[in-house]
């Protein structure tokens, strides 16, 4: 299947999307997306040019994608909360031709992109319209999406997705028996469908099984809690910092009542604020597992019994492994690298095959660069990213583990732990942490001795830094190296 | 009936241990970490055969381990093994670390200290390697505290290639404070708990005898990445905190 083949079937009357309260049934959205397929070739886009659009979680933004890659034109998501020096390097290094955006950005990127870039901006509000057209056929296997990865450094690396990626782990999401997505799901996209979460899981998985998703640009919690109750919401997705943003909020404790399955990813869920979150809400979250470059859904907790501090099991169809540096799987309950296989696997990344060479090998295998841990009944938690490890002595310190029991000293809000380079020993344990209002901040030794009381000496910190506010992404992930 | 396993070791060790200290310049320190009664795990680094008679010879009280049945097969071995504190271990039957373990499990049951190697085989590169999960396993079981053990120059006496050893050189054996598993059991997240506790037993070991610690089993190849053996100086102050925290 393909994303043109997306919105053949469902009923013309039910409700696709809503957006500031105003609805737009799977009738109209069909029309909107064909209209604007021949309103986009009005625009000079041909099929296989790359088309960047500046996505939003609106209606417009929704539409224009579904329109280009169903006209089998590359859609090419780029996040509106990139400075607009790094959305004009994006645009350039993928070579787009035309840059789609709507307010209330368009002008200052009109300027930023269309020069040097050479790239045609192209308003999509209102969208560009013409008579309505049917969708093309592109094969499965054509490149139908691209996404900048998240949070990394150096320069940035485009995932290149399939119409066959993107559909297949649609087809594992909606796999699974229980807490199933119906005609009758209504999904928050609190993600930004910028993200791979956000666009393939919240937005298309919903579309696919012509459920209703409302969007929503900017987390605020009152906007969170009010669109709940007024659609009836039933699942949405987030990050760690909005769940901390919920329940150091005002929004009642029954604000989740009817909704079923509230999801967690991106960054790792500390166990105190999924209990935090359970205490407040009654609700016990669901952390997942995923990547852009795997479509995204890797592990998830649907159908199976929520584990804590785990990130559930693989979904159907998709194959995991943990491995050590000689790309052996390792025993159970030992770590490793987290190594993906299946369908959803993306391409490679746009014009970089060095970068695609080093994740991704002959067999299928993309490496993740996360280390993560099975446990013998097949749940798999995360432990760090590869690249935040911290080798003291030789010794390895997961800055996860650190944070985690940071994080339960009452002097203590929120954290991040990095290693700093040290002549003795490799490198050092360093502890940035925010304090709570009114708190005085801790000291250095009292950290210690609290985390002697529970941590091996070599993962202890050996340096402190109060700070006011931690780095956090848009994607929720927080940005280590700014503190490096 | 049977005598108890060990039975010969500490009436044995009061006549061994004058000739040791004749024989070899001993170092032994930290042997107050050793409790007085009650179980412990006692948890060295593995340099030579010696290290198992040394550090067994030496402990203030008795001290088991397990060996390989093929001893009771032979006569010179066949009564003096078990009566020095030798568990033997039957390989046929299946599992043998799962055996090693219960074995090790009953013998901390009756209060013994109890001899066992993290890494689970004698370095044949100096390096300090990554410690196996049993010793783990057996602490959160039987609650026994683990003591690390750094055992410096025991290969000098007698390297592996040697069938007899070399007298008149230093060895050091140094008790480390033990390491209490109960901590572990109030941890939220238990995902890595057997690597945490053997990471922080080799750590110690690693103070104690002053090794290189590779992330690798003994006997895997090692990484391209590995640092060259240093020696470090033992005694050197242990990890603490950076005088002066930094804030920001």
């Amino acid at each position: 299947m393909t994303l043109a083949r997306l919105l053949d079937t469902q009923p013309d009357d039910a409700v696709a999307l809503i957006e500031d309260g105003e609805s737009t049934t799977y009738g109209e959205l069909r029309d909107l997306v064909a209209r604007t397929r021949s309103g986009l070739t009005a625009a000079g886009v041909v099929p296989r040019d790359r088309v960047a659009v500046v996505c939003t979680n609106t209606r417009a933004a929704a539409v224009s994608v579904l329109a280009a890659t169903s006209a089998d034109m590359i859609a090419v998501l780029l996040d509106p909360n990139c400075a607009l020096a790094e959305l004009r390097e994006q645009v350039e290094t993928i070579g787009a031709a035309h840059v789609l955006t709507g307010t209330p950005v368009d002008d200052d990127l009109h300027t930023n992109i269309s020069s040097p870039a050479g790239a045609a901006v192209v308003g999509i509000d209102p969208l560009p319209d013409g008579p309505a057209v049917a969708a093309a056929t592109p094969g499965d296997d054509d490149l139908a999406v691209m996404l900048f990865t998240s949070g990394t450094a150096g320069s940035p690396k485009a995932a290149m997705l399939s119409h066959r990626n993107l559909t297949s782990n649609q087809e594992a999401i909606v796999a699974t028996d229980d807490s199933r997505l119906t005609p009758d799901s209504v999904v928050l996209a609190t993600i930004p469908i910028s993200h791979m979460y956000g666009f393939n899981v919240s937005l298309l998985t919903t579309l696919r099984v012509g459920g209703t998703v409302v969007l929503t640009t900017g987390f605020q919690t009152s906007t969170c809690v009010e669109l709940i109750k007024t659609h009836g919401v039933d699942r949405f997705a987030g990050v760690p910092p909005m769940w901390r943003a919920l329940i150091d909020s005002p929004a009642p404790d029954d604000a989740f009542e009817g909704v079923i399955r509230i999801a967690s990813g991106a960054s790792a869920l500390h166990p105190r604020l999924w209990k935090e979150f359970k205490e407040r809400f009654g609700v016990e979250l669901q952390e997942g597992y995923g990547l852009t470059e795997t479509s995204p859904a890797v592990t998830s907790h649907i159908g199976i019994p929520v584990r804590a501090g785990t990130v559930g099991k693989p979904v159907p169809g998709v194959e995991v492994k943990v491995v050590d540096h000689d790309g052996n799987a390792v025993p159970f309950d030992d770590s490793g690298e987290i190594m993906v296989r299946g369908p959803g696997v993306f391409l490679g990344y746009w014009e970089n095959e060095e970068a695609t060479k080093a994740v991704l090998d002959d067999d299928g295998w993309l490496a993740t660069r996360d280390i993560g841990v099975f446990s013998e009944d097949g749940y798999l938690a995360l432990v760090d990213r590869a690249k935040d490890l911290i080798i003291v002595s030789g010794f390895n310190v997961y800055p996860f583990e650190v944070e985690t029991v940071l994080v339960q000293h009452p002097k203590v809000q929120q954290t991040v732990v990095i290693g700093r380079d040290d002549d003795r020993r490799g490198e050092r344990v360093v502890a940035f942490v925010t304090v709570p209002d009114g708190s005085e901040p801790p000291e250095l030794d009292e950290l210690v001795d609290f985390c002697r009381e529970r941590l091996a000496r070599y993962k202890c910190p050996t340096e402190l830094e109060i700070v006011t506010e931690l780095p956090i992404g848009t994607s929720g992930k927080t940005q280590r190296r700014k503190l490096s | 009936m049977a005598r108890d396993t060990g039975w010969l070791q500490q009436p044995m060790m009061r006549v061994m241990k004058p000739l040791m200290h004749r024989m070899w310049n001993l170092d032994i320190t930290g042997l107050d970490n050793i409790p007085a009664v009650g179980p412990a795990l006692l948890a060295p680094n593995h340099l030579s055969f010696l290290d198992s008679p040394f550090t067994m010879s030496l402990m203030p009280r008795r001290t088991l381990a397990v060996g390989k049945a093929e001893y009771m097969d032979d006569w010179k071995t066949k009564y003096f093994f078990p009566a020095t504190g030798m568990i033997p271990l039957d390989r046929s039957g299946g599992d043998a670390s799962q055996v090693a373990l219960d074995a090790a499990a009953a013998a901390l049951k009756r209060g013994d200290l109890f001899l066992i190697y993290p890494e689970g085989t004698r370095t044949r590169d100096g390096y300090l390697h990554k410690g196996k999960t049993g010793v783990a396993r057996l602490a959160l079981r039987t609650g026994a505290p683990i003591i690390p053990i750094g055992l410096v120059g025991t290969d000098r006496i007698q390297p592996p290639d040697r069938t007899m050893p070399k007298f008149g050189e230093a060895c050091g054996i140094h008790v480390g404070r033990p390491i209490d598993v109960s901590r572990y059991r109030n941890r939220v997240d238990d995902r890595l708990i057997l690597r945490q506790i053997t990471d922080e037993v080799m750590f110690e070991i690693g103070e104690l005898s002053g090794q290189t610690y590779v992330d690798v089993y003994s006997g895997e190849e090692l990484p391209d990445d590995t640092p060259p053996i240093t020696p470090q100086d033992r005694t050197a102050a242990p990890l603490e905190p950076a005088p002066a925290a930094t804030s920001a």
